[in-house]
């Protein structure tokens, strides 16, 4: 894996960075395809087809005895509205076949000759065949294009001001953030020691103060996103945190926990919180989205804590480009489905 | 650059408020000391309103999303959290800011291009900071310059101030420096002033941003009314009106009935159905036109967009 620069000292000039150059940098303005996208858990797949959206593309599912199938149309429409299929199903109104794992049910959203099983991204904290807890897992929508929330993700700094009541504010005794990518995914690294805890969770944990590793792992294509936060004392936070690019004012976060260790009032708790913390963040990123997806080039400035989001930044136009010029494939280093569990500081689950 | 009112006194406390003028997103918020300041309303770290966050107790405003500070006069960043104390932060980190005045309870802050010198603040007549103040706004439908032809030509029906009524001719308008003034006497019809007197109108316009006071005087000279009243372009179609009421004014039964119509919520004063496109021009309208098209005023001018 490539390494970006580290620790950057003090705030990065956004004019000398061009990779965090505003001007070429217009989220929700290109669809990357040729890849798996957790459209939707499988718990709520049916008989009774349910409508979903990736880039505006709709999706419709429904199972089909053992199998859950994916067309353009209503499977009664198939038929008759096959004229109006998109080369996404090869103009036939079906889509390649989905895929059940993790919980979810997997699309490949692309070219359909290119799709292949083995671009499927490893989760190692969730089981192969799903089926956890119900308040494990669910749905939070952002008024936002995926780029954001992805961005949001990788610069955790802002939980110690919109999420401070929950995961702690923002003093500490040291502070610092690593970033490593590839050109599929981005791993953003922050290493907080001595943080406060929120009052709420003293009781539980029985400390003031907790170290922090937390490590995100991002999926540029498809905007799958792997969390794991490791407090000390406390919990190791597992959330699977998949950005759906329903459209660019629209993702939806399809999550699902798997916490492990710590007290275990806090750990079921936690995903509890998370309609709390996904308005807390909406109400932050449906402001910014139209400033990013109408306003004039203007550069933004950046501190050291940035350095996976521009990282992020600069990975996603390079594919941008890349497809734009017809070239939908992996790199050699691009492996989606290569083995995280050292990267993410865990022991593999499944 | 020119002056625009866009706040009372009393609507900028301990939050920062956020006001638009055009094409301008402004955020105003009171420092250390207490003086306003006004910024660009946009975090030059990830573009969010910084009047969606708060004001430090060093007075500097705080980002709510990941808590970079600025500072009011300069625009500098100056803190960024989770950096250590001797960690630099670029000079170039700052946001725009704008020149801000605190006059007799009203906020005015300088907006246009920065290429022109400032024309200097209007000066309104006793805007005393009044406790008891009737403040309200309504947003309309209607381009700001189609707005001020209103209430320069029938200031009494644009505002909708039916307890009114013109007493013969209006006098002739005068231009005055960069204003429009209309004089006329006006009688009271409002039920229970049994006097029906007969009171003096002044009515100002100033003729960039279009603010306006309006004052009505008795035959002892008395105010019996004060209105401040500032519209704000919002989008080309749209313009927000704002006014404030002044409490200095004489009692009265007039003056009481005249209050309780202004301050009647929620939209005191029934503009929307008043405003009417101007034709043929009137006389004052036509002498507010001719300052406008003044070249040393049109390079003030401000943009608006089509649609916000």
């Amino acid at each position: 894996m490539a390494t970006a620069p580290l620790h950057v000292p003090g705030s990065i000039d956004s004019a000398a960075n061009p990779a965090n150059d505003a001007r070429q940098w217009r989220p929700g303005s290109f669809a990357l395809r040729n890849a798996w996208f957790p459209i939707a858990h499988t718990p709520q797949v049916s008989a009774k087809p349910i409508r979903r959206e990736i880039h505006g593309q709709p999706f419709f599912l429904w199972r089909d005895g053992a199998r859950i199938r994916a067309a353009e149309f209503l499977p009664y429409e198939i038929a008759t509205r096959r004229r109006e299929a998109t080369e996404l199903t090869g103009g036939t109104g079906e889509y390649p076949p989905v895929i059940e794992r993790y919980g979810y049910a997997w699309v490949w959203y692309g070219n359909p000759q290119d799709t292949d099983v083995a671009l499927m991204p490893d989760v190692p904290y969730l089981p192969l065949e799903g089926k956890l807890p119900r308040h494990q897992w669910g749905t939070v929508t952002f008024d936002c294009t995926y780029e954001l929330t992805c961005e949001n993700l990788l610069d955790l700094t802002h939980a110690d001001f919109l999420h401070a009541k929950i995961v702690g504010g923002s003093l500490s005794e040291d502070d610092t953030v690593t970033v490593e990518s590839t050109s599929e995914t981005v791993t953003m690294i922050r290493e907080t020691k001595g943080r406060l805890v929120p009052p709420i969770m003293r009781a539980m944990i029985g400390a003031k103060t907790q170290d922090l590793r937390a490590v995100t792992h991002i999926h540029l294509r498809s905007g799958v996103t792997i969390l794991h936060g490791q407090w000390s004392p406390g919990l190791s936070v597992r959330l699977f945190h998949p950005d759906l690019p329903v459209n660019s004012s629209c993702t939806k976060n399809n999550f699902t926990f798997n916490n492990k260790l710590g007290n275990a009032v806090v750990r079921n708790f936690f995903p509890l919180m998370a309609n709390v913390i996904g308005k807390q963040d909406n109400r932050m990123l449906k402001v910014q989205n139209p400033r990013y997806l109408e306003e004039e080039d203007r550069p933004d400035f950046s501190s050291r804590f940035d350095t996976g989001g521009l990282t992020y930044r600069r990975r996603f136009k390079a594919l941008v480009e890349r497809q734009k010029r017809g070239d939908f494939s992996y790199l050699a280093d691009g492996d989606p489905s290569v083995d995280i569990t050292k990267l993410m500081g865990l022991e593999r689950d499944n | 650059m020119s002056w625009w009112c866009v706040a009372w006194s009393e609507e900028l406390k301990g939050k920062p408020l956020a006001v638009r003028v055009g094409n301008e997103e402004i955020v105003l918020f009171r420092n250390a000391t207490g003086a306003v300041c006004a910024c660009e309303d946009r975090c030059a770290h990830r573009r969010v309103p910084l009047s969606m966050g708060w004001v430090t107790p060093k007075g500097s405003i705080q980002c709510g999303y990941h808590g970079w500070c600025y500072d009011g006069q300069s625009g500098q960043c100056v803190e960024i959290p989770n950096f250590r104390p001797d960690e630099p932060i670029s000079p170039r980190v700052k946001v725009r800011v704008f020149s801000a005045s605190e006059i007799n309870g009203a906020i005015f802050v300088d907006v246009g291009s920065e290429a022109e010198a400032s024309l200097s603040a209007p000066s309104i007549t006793k805007l005393d900071s009044a406790a008891g103040a009737v403040v309200g706004q309504v947003e309309i439908p209607v381009p700001h310059s189609v707005w001020i032809e209103n209430l320069i030509a029938d200031p009494i029906a644009a505002l909708g101030l039916n307890l009114l009524k013109a007493e013969g001719a209006a006098g002739q308008p005068k231009a005055e420096k960069s204003s429009v003034v209309v004089e006329q006497k006006v009688r009271s019809t409002a039920a229970g002033d049994a006097s029906k007197q007969v009171l003096q109108l002044r009515f100002e316009v100033w003729a960039l941003t279009g603010l306006a006071q309006l004052i009505l005087r008795d035959s002892n000279d008395a105010v019996q009314l004060n209105l401040v009243i500032s519209s704000l372009p919002l989008a080309a179609e749209r313009t927000v009106v704002r006014w404030r009421l002044l409490d200095e004014v004489a009692s009265g039964v007039f003056t009481a009935v005249l209050r309780k119509l202004v301050g009647r919520a929620p939209e005191p004063i029934k503009i929307r159905n008043n405003v009417v496109r101007i034709s043929p021009p009137h006389s004052a309208v036509l002498l507010w036109r001719d300052l406008l098209a003044d070249e040393q005023l049109t390079a003030h001018r401000i943009h608006v967009s089509e649609e916000h």
